[in-house]
């Protein structure tokens, strides 16, 4: 009795103290929701989006992507660069007043150590990847340990000016100097941390517009204004409250009492928002596809004319308005909208032709053929699947319902779904093992050029060609236009090449393109200026809270 | 007396240890490597085998896993979650939360439950048994996420009275709701239990007695019969630990809670192993430590435990 | 004075005195006073109909409402549930936010009982075929689990002395591992799936039905009519199947309905976890796994199957206590 009457007191306690939603009061602080926590706040041990974000928030690389998704001289540390005629050598001009967060300038030996230590071999970071696809002279020896850090191609030439050596030309190298691999530390600094570095708020420095107050583990990242930045009179928000909430609905909730700016929405969450002035969905660049393993052994799958069937079998449009429902579009080629344009800035999807559809006619009548070819009447396929919240950005559902309209557009075939964990399939798919049969899987694109997709999954020998495809012609189409080939020196040339390249491989379906993400935010109406690239991290640097 | 908390001390280091060995065992089994990134190339790959020595033979590798444990407390380097640190700085610091919340939610839903267990028990049989009995079950009869989820759309939403989600900076309001969430399984298993005890209690003979020296029913109930059953719900502290870990991990999702139960769900989507193994051990840790403490106590409270265990 | 005529008299056969004098068997009358008891139980007699009636509908429910398994159909994604005239009066009737979403797509004669899930698959059906899998799954480990359970506790508790000291050392040092840890390891090892979830619900249950088997041996096997079956020359095996085990079985009967629901909600745990069946199968744990994550939309996903699995849930705890208290002579009731 006297437990129960001491019980109901107690929460009478609690029912008197009501919890209103927590506004931005005078300070203007953006709150946004993430789903999950860092991987690791050094650049050159990260790997993950939400990681690449903290740090493009508080760290400033050489250049930066702007609202117009062009990467200008002085967007970010680097005043202005001059490219040699071979285009083999970058000289950067860096500010000279940028400095870290202590106090010390930002200078050219900065990015020196910090490239160093991506490539050191001791060290084993897994995006030393990078500095092969930058094609920094001696990136794979040094990497594979044959020849020490300092001969990679990059030198401090004095404290402000970087000098850049590359095996072959990059095209696309401008723009690939905003991936975080490439940002500048402090070497003092980092080498005091020692393994310190990196594990909280006094064990890192800030160049950007922010700088990190408080990471919670699990729970929350907090950043605040950085009043030693050299732009800080442009910067228009006091900080950036980071709430790490994994549950979706929860997300939801929190957004709706008013206690978020700033949300990702997914799956049929964004029903609620779709048509308000909340809704802003925005695109990324990760490419779903089907890809053939050319090194299966079931027959069916080595058929073009079975592989065109499947990719006219069934409504992309579907999975993309109704599971997904979140500013993902549907692929109309292998290379994702807004990735690459031409020099007169056409986008390269609107310079090609779409490929694929639903026509159910069609599809019949090129399993007909395909029947005809294989001598058989039925095929049975496997198809390879993560499940959505392993596999990120995978539409849930979207397995079975290609299952269940391929088997009734094509009588006789039959989809067997093979789920398993995404580690497990990278593991299946991976050219050394090729254990599977058709699967669905993504790509994300490494630089802004059309070949991180046509030359890197598809071309002979690969580590990403899952497809185990091995076509001469091919081959020898991607070399012209790959860095050093005969038409990289001529852009119009190349462009058109490029487009033919596609059409080759799409016209054998050697992979179906299915879509390209899209991030449904939510965003309070009141707040404007974040900016969101295809190919870039979120850039909070102008936002504006009214 | 000494001679039996030994003995149930040196089985429970017994059991620690073997533990130990069986999630080494199971470790092996674990499929594929944690790198989980489609850019990967096969060289890298060796690297980061050969760096986090996920390339060395069975025994020596067993050897390495053994010292760093026993000496350290080391469990080795999280991989996918928080890269390169300790997983004993990712998971330590972590416990006290979620520690805390279970401690709130155990006491939260042994007092609910002795309340609902005493009225069930004692008007036996009639509407009032099995409302008692309904209520302390609902929590456990729809999945404790959707419980969670709705718990959090009424009283933290629709009602804004308390916070939706963990709130680090207000610990102690911001836990209410997972509080009760998790209390609901609590509540539950010791309705049931107490209702059985304390009706096996009320039939036997010394109650009868005493019922027939013309003492109250309430007296009876309150005073004579709940003091034993009390006892023996110790007894289902084991039990209600495990329910506890088993909850966590639900109830830390929904509400965003920082603790090893959000750790150990996100350690099994992103493969980290040895977070999963180093939770693993501190789960088997904080329930052999639960009985322990039951056995104990119950020795010094019980002494016929006592002497049939000790013999 | 009446004459004893030799045909006023019947031999009897050997089999018919032999019956009579036999003291008959325990068990019936144990039986038949332990239903007495059950069927005062109110609650638990209600429940009891409640199991039947959903196991029926789990069995005949897909073959009525007119839509096929797995059917997917893309035009009636998310459709709320409508019921033929109970629509008529004012609920289950297609409203969603104040609109017929079946008139406003047309869907004049279309009828999803409970709805439609994202793919346009028919929620009735799915909810009785996930029933079935549910009942199946729980069902399979639950056996196996008293199966090695019992014999477990069998030859640990008859036997006594130094295999039973070894026995149970190696189920106290198993059971010091929360049965969490070792379901998620083995889950994580085996893949999610059938077999695996089978397996991890399996291997833990059986440890909790191998103690209560081993103390009710105990108890049981100082008892005289065990004395007495030794002395008259039966076999150990013997005296365990026909003398001990017909004594626990109401035990046994009782752990089992406790068991079974449990694994079910187990499972639906680990499908939250993401630990649970894979598409294409669908229990009700992966249903309400699915249908939680769009509850805050459409929360007739969620609804249907977490209100047949609490009513099993419940009804499974009810008849279990009822049985429990039936079973037991000492709660004369009080």
């Amino acid at each position: 009795m006297k437990k129960l009457l001491l019980l109901i007191l107690a929460s009478l306690l609690f029912v008197g103290c009501s919890a209103t939603p927590t506004p931005s009061e005078s300070k203007k602080v953006l709150r946004v929701a993430f789903g999950g926590d860092v991987l690791s706040l050094d650049s050159t041990v990260a790997t993950d989006g939400v990681s690449f974000e903290v740090l493009t928030a508080f760290t400033e690389g050489l250049v930066e992507y702007d609202e117009n998704d062009a990467t200008l001289p002085g967007s970010g540390a680097a005043e202005s660069w001059d490219v040699s005629d071979d285009g083999l050598e970058y000289v950067f001009h860096l500010k000279k007043d940028a400095v870290w967060s202590n106090g010390d300038p930002v200078t050219a030996k900065d990015f020196v150590f910090a490239w160093r230590r991506l490539v050191d071999p001791a060290l084993a970071n897994e995006y030393s990847l990078m500095a092969q696809n930058a094609k920094l002279v001696n990136a794979d020896a040094v990497i594979a340990g044959t020849l020490p850090v300092d001969q990679l191609g990059v030198v401090a030439v004095d404290d402000f000016t970087l000098k850049v050596s590359l095996e072959s030309p990059v095209p696309w190298f401008i723009p690939l100097m905003t991936f975080p691999s490439f940002f500048p530390m402090n070497e003092k600094f980092v080498t005091a941390a020692g393994a310190n570095y990196a594990t909280g708020p006094d064990f890192l420095l800030s160049n950007s517009a922010f700088v990190l107050t408080s990471w919670v583990q699990g729970s929350q990242i907090v950043l605040a204004k950085n009043d030693k930045y050299y732009d800080a009179d442009k910067v228009a928000i006091d900080g950036i409250e980071i709430s790490i909430i994994a549950d979706p609905q929860t997300v939801k909730l929190q957004y709706d009492q008013g206690n978020l700016d700033v949300a990702a929405m997914s799956g049929d969450l964004v029903t609620s928002y779709v048509g308000t002035a909340d809704f802003v969905p925005i695109r990324k660049g990760y490419t779903w596809f089907m890809p053939f393993n050319q090194k299966s052994k079931n027959a069916a799958v080595l058929n073009e004319n079975f592989r065109l069937a499947l990719a006219w079998a069934f409504d992309r449009d579907f999975i993309v308005d109704e599971k997904l429902n979140d500013g993902s579009i549907v692929a109309d080629g292998f290379v994702p909208r807004g990735l690459a344009s031409s020099v007169d800035g056409v986008d390269f999807r609107d310079a090609a032709p779409k490929y694929f559809g639903y026509d159910a006619k069609k599809a019949l009548a090129y399993w007909e053929a395909a029947k005809a070819e294989l001598g058989v009447t039925k095929v049975t396929f496997e198809l390879l699947v993560g499940t959505p919240g392993d596999d990120s950005g995978l539409a849930a559902g979207a397995p079975e319902y290609i299952k269940a309209e391929v088997e009734k557009n094509l009588p006789g075939v039959t989809v067997e779904i093979k789920t398993v964990l995404k580690k497990e399939r990278l593991d299946l798919m991976k050219p050394a093992r090729a254990e599977y049969d058709v699967a669905l899987t993504r790509w994300g694109p490494d630089y802004a050029d059309p070949l991180t997709y046509l030359q890197d999954l598809l071309v002979t020998g690969s580590n990403y060609n899952y497809n185990n495809w091995s076509d001469a012609t091919y081959d020898a189409m991607v070399q012209d236009v790959a860095p050093g080939g005969v038409l990289s020196t001529d852009p119009d040339a190349r462009w058109a090449k490029l487009v033919e390249i596609e059409a080759y491989a799409l016209n054998t379906a050697i992979v179906v393109p299915l879509w390209q993400t899209g991030s449904a935010m939510v965003i309070k109406p009141n707040v404007k200026g974040i900016e969101y690239h295809v190919l870039g991290m979120t850039n909070y640097k102008r936002a504006t809270i009214d | 007396m000494f001679k039996y908390i030994t003995r149930r001390m040196f089985w429970s280091i017994v059991t620690l240890f073997t533990i130990l060995i069986l999630l080494f065992l199971l470790l092996q089994f674990l499929p594929g490597t944690p790198f989980n990134d489609e850019k990967l190339s096969e060289t890298s790959k060796a690297l980061l085998n050969a760096k986090y020595g996920l390339d060395q033979p069975f025994f020596s590798r067993f050897g390495i896993y053994m010292k760093n444990i026993l000496t350290e407390f080391d469990f080795g380097i999280s991989l996918s979650i928080q890269r390169n640190w300790m997983v004993k700085n990712i998971v330590l610091p972590r416990l006290g939360i979620s520690i805390r919340i279970g401690l709130q939610a155990l006491a939260l839903g042994t007092s609910m439950g002795i309340v609902l267990g005493v009225l069930s028990a004692s008007k036996k049989n009639t509407w009032v048994d099995t409302l008692a009995t309904l209520i302390a079950i609902i929590g456990v009869s729809i999945p404790s996420y959707v419980f969670a989820l709705l718990l959090s759309y009424v009283f933290g939403f629709r009602i804004p009275i308390f916070s939706i989600i963990f709130n680090f900076n207000d610990p102690i309001k911001s836990s209410i709701l997972p509080t009760i969430a998790l209390s609901m399984f609590v509540m539950a298993q010791v309705t049931r239990f107490l209702r059985t005890e304390l009706i096996e209690v009320l039939g036997s003979d010394y109650i009868r007695l005493v019922e027939a020296k013309g003492v109250s029913k309430f007296k009876v109930i309150y005073r004579h019969g709940l003091r034993n059953a009390l006892i023996s719900v110790i007894t289902i502290l084991g039990p209600l630990t495990v329910t506890l870990l088993t909850g966590s991990l639900v109830v830390e999702k929904v509400y965003a809670v920082p603790g090893i139960g959000s750790l150990l769900v996100n350690g099994i989507l992103t493969n980290d192993y040895n977070v999963i193994v180093m939770i693993a051990f501190v789960y088997s840790a904080l329930y052999i430590t639960m009985n322990l403490f039951v056995d104990i106590l119950y020795g010094i409270i019980d002494p016929r435990i006592r002497v049939a265990k000790g013999a | 004075m009446t004459e004893l005529k030799k045909d006023l008299f019947k031999r009897l056969e050997p089999k018919e005195y032999v019956t009579q004098e036999l003291i008959s068997n325990e068990d019936p009358k144990f039986f038949r006073d332990a239903y007495r008891r059950f069927k005062k139980n109110k609650g638990a007699h209600i429940a009891l109909f409640m199991i039947i009636g959903i196991l029926s509908l789990a069995a005949f429910g897909p073959l009525i409402g007119g839509h096929v398994y797995n059917e997917v159909t893309t035009q009636h994604i998310n459709l709320p549930p409508r019921v033929p005239f109970i629509e008529n009066l004012g609920i289950l009737n297609g409203m969603r936010d104040n609109v017929n979403i079946y008139l406003q797509k047309g869907f004049n004669d279309v009828y999803y009982w409970f709805g439609a899930d994202g793919l346009g698959r028919d929620l009735w059906v799915r909810v009785w075929m996930g029933t079935r899998i549910s009942f199946l799954v729980a069902f399979v480990a639950v056996l196996i689990d008293v199966i090695i359970g019992i014999s477990y506790g069998l030859v640990s508790g008859y036997f006594g002395g130094k295999v039973d000291m070894i026995m149970q050392r190696f189920v106290e040092i198993i059971s010091g591992i929360p049965n969490l840890v070792v379901v998620i390891l083995l889950v994580l090892i085996l893949k999610p799936g059938l077999q695996s979830i089978i397996f991890a619900l399996m291997i833990t249950g059986w440890i909790s039905m191998s103690r209560v088997v081993r103390s009710q041996v105990l108890k049981l096997k100082e008892l005289e009519f065990v004395l007495a079956a030794r002395t008259l020359g039966a076999t150990s095996f013997v005296i365990i199947l026909k003398e001990i085990l017909p004594n626990i079985v109401g035990q046994i009967i009782v752990m089992t309905m406790f068991s079974i629901p449990s694994a079910i909600f187990y499972e639906s745990f680990l499908a939250f976890v993401g630990l649970g069946l894979q598409p294409p199968l669908a229990s009700l744990g992966v249903l309400i796994s699915t249908g939680y994550q769009s509850l805050l939309i459409y929360p007739h996903m969620v609804i249907f199957p977490v209100t047949v699995l609490s009513l099993l849930m419940l009804s499974f705890n009810l008849v279990a206590d009822g049985l429990r208290d039936a079973f037991d002579p000492k709660m004369k009731g009080f």
